[in-house]
């Protein structure tokens, strides 16, 4: 009897990448169930046209790549299923398709494929097609008319609290309207109580770490109570902040996506903090309308630079509690 | 390592083999060796070189590191505020250390009051390691008078741990297989010729502890508990750092062979790619970051390694056994321990292991 070779351990934990992506969908599935809700069968078809195109573009570039596509890796439904939510539901196919396009062949595959991107994909495809589509972008219908799946002129756009902040007005929703997610935005994002509860769900199951939304969001509450946008003051001026436009989404499943993150759990926080900042500098001096995925992006490329202090930072405290270093200790070989 | 109290919890799968009774399987022919010692004087007191002079002749190694009981004797003499009775079986499957200490219990304390004998001190532990569920059989609070420290939570529990409980100093730690085989050489003058071995693993028909001749083969010992299915991996060790082997009729049963383990199971998950989740550092109980030194090692780009601290790994699995991805973390890891103690490191960190200063 001849056996495999294998390295220890000889038993694993059941969960593989296949039950971290699952939670994702899963819970990106619920968004799709009140974005249908509140738009009709049209969301439905821009999610399916979104996972279609997200998932062709991954298996082309895996084969021109050269390796063996893996049906089991579900990260293109995940990047597939979250550009749309980002949009308002009258976002015509096009756009979708060109994000989801970016996204996988732009974002990802370059820099190596899944877990090695250093751009998060959604918001690298949100920020292209926003900057190729802009009016479109942020033109969105006022929620629970049922949108036709093609040709959606007729159709009642409303003005989103995002727009009304960035020219410096007050939105005329009331706070509990917008906790449940009827007011004018993109198709997802506006279920602030359902995000809140995906949230809690996927740092139960592990698969987001707290720490970082925790701080990020935690970040932008303190930052608009201290320097509120507009004459709105206090809590409101923290409600606003929070649930206006795509901030909460994001923060959840493109900021806390765990590939484009550090790793430490210090390094998490310092980044939740550094981000909320930023994010909170962009919405206050960009001419844009939402410029939190340009914001992502902008601390996407500094993930690297956390991840060294994060590192730097345990190498100290493992050594007082007693590791040698390998910089004092005496080399073998000179 | 106190500041990084992090690990895993690990399904424990003890039973049935933790409850059953210990069954001999032995070389008739080695069994019966004995020792070339002249008899004692005064069996009742017994003298400290005499304990070291005949652990020497009797050739006993310690199971849980491998070194000879007469050389930790000799460096524990007059300098340990404590001796441990090491029945820590953290690894699932394995109760080989627990199961001789609740079968034997009178052997076990005799060995272990000879090596009190030895430090010239007061003070006994036996540290166990408690599993909470799915066991059969309750921990005794004491045996014999001596207290038993239970570890409780995570896997790995480390020897560390103890120290917080029996007070800081220098320790003597023996297994109880070892404390076993002094008390039979000083008392019935029998050369160690045996070891106790679990015998596990989800095709084993009946698993359960043996006490083993040395130099049986793996393949000997399966054949007698039985196998249910033909196996996949064949462990010799536990199932988190053991090693496994090729063929079984070749390896044989060492000094340090804890555990028989058969495997039967599917790789069908095997080709995912790192996603980066970060689970590997959450666990790791040094408080390492294994997924910048799996990337780093799997790229050989060994130069940045310094700082990742890959001499400081225990080698104890728990990141390879979180990883989602299926990855061989824990071995990229001790690929770049290895790198680190030819390049880097050059201390003495061998030594330091078994009598803590």
């Amino acid at each position: 009897m001849t056996l495999d070779v294998w390295s220890a351990p000889h038993i694993r934990h059941n969960e593989t990448t296949r039950t971290i992506m699952g939670d994702a969908v899963l819970v990106l599935l619920i968004l799709y169930a009140m974005a249908f809700y509140y738009y009709g069968p049209r969301a439905l078809a821009l999610g399916a046209w979104s996972v279609a195109i997200s998932v062709v573009t991954d298996i082309l570039c895996v084969l021109i790549s050269g390796k063996r596509p893996n049906i089991r890796d579900f990260s293109p439904l995940v990047t597939g299923m979250l550009i749309p939510l980002l949009m308002p539901a009258t976002i015509p196919y096009g756009a979708v398709a060109i994000a989801a396009v970016v996204a996988i062949a732009a974002a990802k595959h370059p820099f190596g494929g899944v877990g090695h991107n250093v751009f998060n994909p959604a918001a690298a495809g949100f920020s292209f097609s926003a900057i190729c589509y802009g009016e479109k972008m942020f033109t969105y219908p006022l929620p629970l008319q049922r949108l036709p799946i093609f040709g959606a002129e007729q159709v009642v756009n409303g003005i989103s609290p995002a727009f009304t902040l960035s020219l410096g007005g007050i939105p005329s929703y009331a706070l509990l309207d917008m906790a449940l997610g009827n007011f004018p935005g993109p198709m997802g994002a506006t279920n602030i109580l359902v995000i809140l509860a995906c949230l809690l769900y996927l740092s139960l199951r592990n698969t987001v770490r707290w720490e970082m939304p925790v701080s990020f969001f935690l970040t932008v509450s303190v930052f608009a109570l201290l320097f509120p946008r507009t004459s709105a003051e206090g809590f409101e001026s923290v409600a606003l902040e929070l649930m206006s436009g795509m901030l909460l989404l994001g923060g959840v499943f493109m900021l806390g996506d765990p590939v484009t993150t550090p790793k430490r759990d210090l390094s998490k926080v310092a980044f939740g903090v550094v981000s909320g900042i930023t994010v909170m500098l962009f919405r206050r001096h960009s001419s844009m309308e939402e410029s939190f995925s340009f914001a992502i992006l902008a601390m996407n490329a500094a993930v690297w630079g956390f991840d060294m202090w994060g590192e730097r930072l345990y190498s100290i405290i493992r050594r007082r509690k007693g590791g040698n270093s390998p910089d004092k200790a005496v080399p073998k070989k000179t | 390592m106190v500041g990084f109290s992090k690990g895993t919890m690990l399904a424990q799968h003890k039973e049935p083999a933790f409850s059953k009774p210990v069954v001999r399987f032995v070389n008739p022919q080695t069994d019966s060796m004995s020792i070339d010692y002249p008899p004692l004087k005064n069996p009742k007191g017994i003298r400290a070189d005499e304990i070291i002079d005949i652990a020497r002749a009797a050739q006993i190694v310690d199971e849980r590191d491998g070194k000879l009981l007469y050389r930790k004797l000799v460096r524990a003499r007059n300098k340990t505020v404590v001796v441990v009775a090491d029945a820590v079986d953290d690894e699932p499957y394995l109760s080989s250390k627990i199961a001789p200490l609740l079968q034997f219990k009178e052997e076990v304390m005799g060995g272990l009051r000879l090596c009190q004998t030895v430090a010239g001190i007061d003070k006994l532990v036996i540290m166990a390691y408690q599993v909470l569920t799915g066991v059969h059989t309750k921990l005794p609070k004491t045996v014999d008078g001596v207290e038993v420290v239970r570890l409780r939570g995570k896997y790995p529990a480390p020897a560390h741990a103890s120290k917080l409980k029996v007070g800081q100093g220098r320790m003597l730690i023996v297994g109880t297989g070892a404390l076993i085989h002094l008390h039979r050489a000083v008392r019935q003058y029998r050369r160690q010729s045996t070891v106790f071995v679990t015998v596990a693993g989800n095709c084993v028909a009946n698993p359960m502890n043996l006490e083993v001749s040395l130099g049986i083969s793996v393949a000997q010992v399966l054949e007698r508990c039985g196998l249910s299915a033909a196996p996949t991996r064949v462990v010799c060790g536990g199932p988190m750092t053991g090693i496994a082997i090729m063929d079984p009729e070749k390896p044989l049963i060492t000094y340090t062979t804890r555990a028989v383990l058969a495997f039967r199971e599917n790789e069908l998950d095997a080709h995912y790619s790192c996603i980066g989740c970060g689970r590997c550092e959450q666990v790791c109980p040094e408080g390492l970051n294994p997924m910048y030194i799996y990337r780093f090692v799997r790229n050989s780009y060994y130069a940045p390694l310094r700082r990742f601290d890959a001499h400081l790994c225990t080698g104890c699995g728990t990141c390879s056994y979180v990883c989602p991805s299926k990855l061989a973390v824990s071995a990229a890891v001790r690929e770049a321990k290895a790198y680190a103690a030819s390049h880097f490191v050059s201390s003495g960190d061998e030594e330091v292991d078994d009598i803590d200063a």
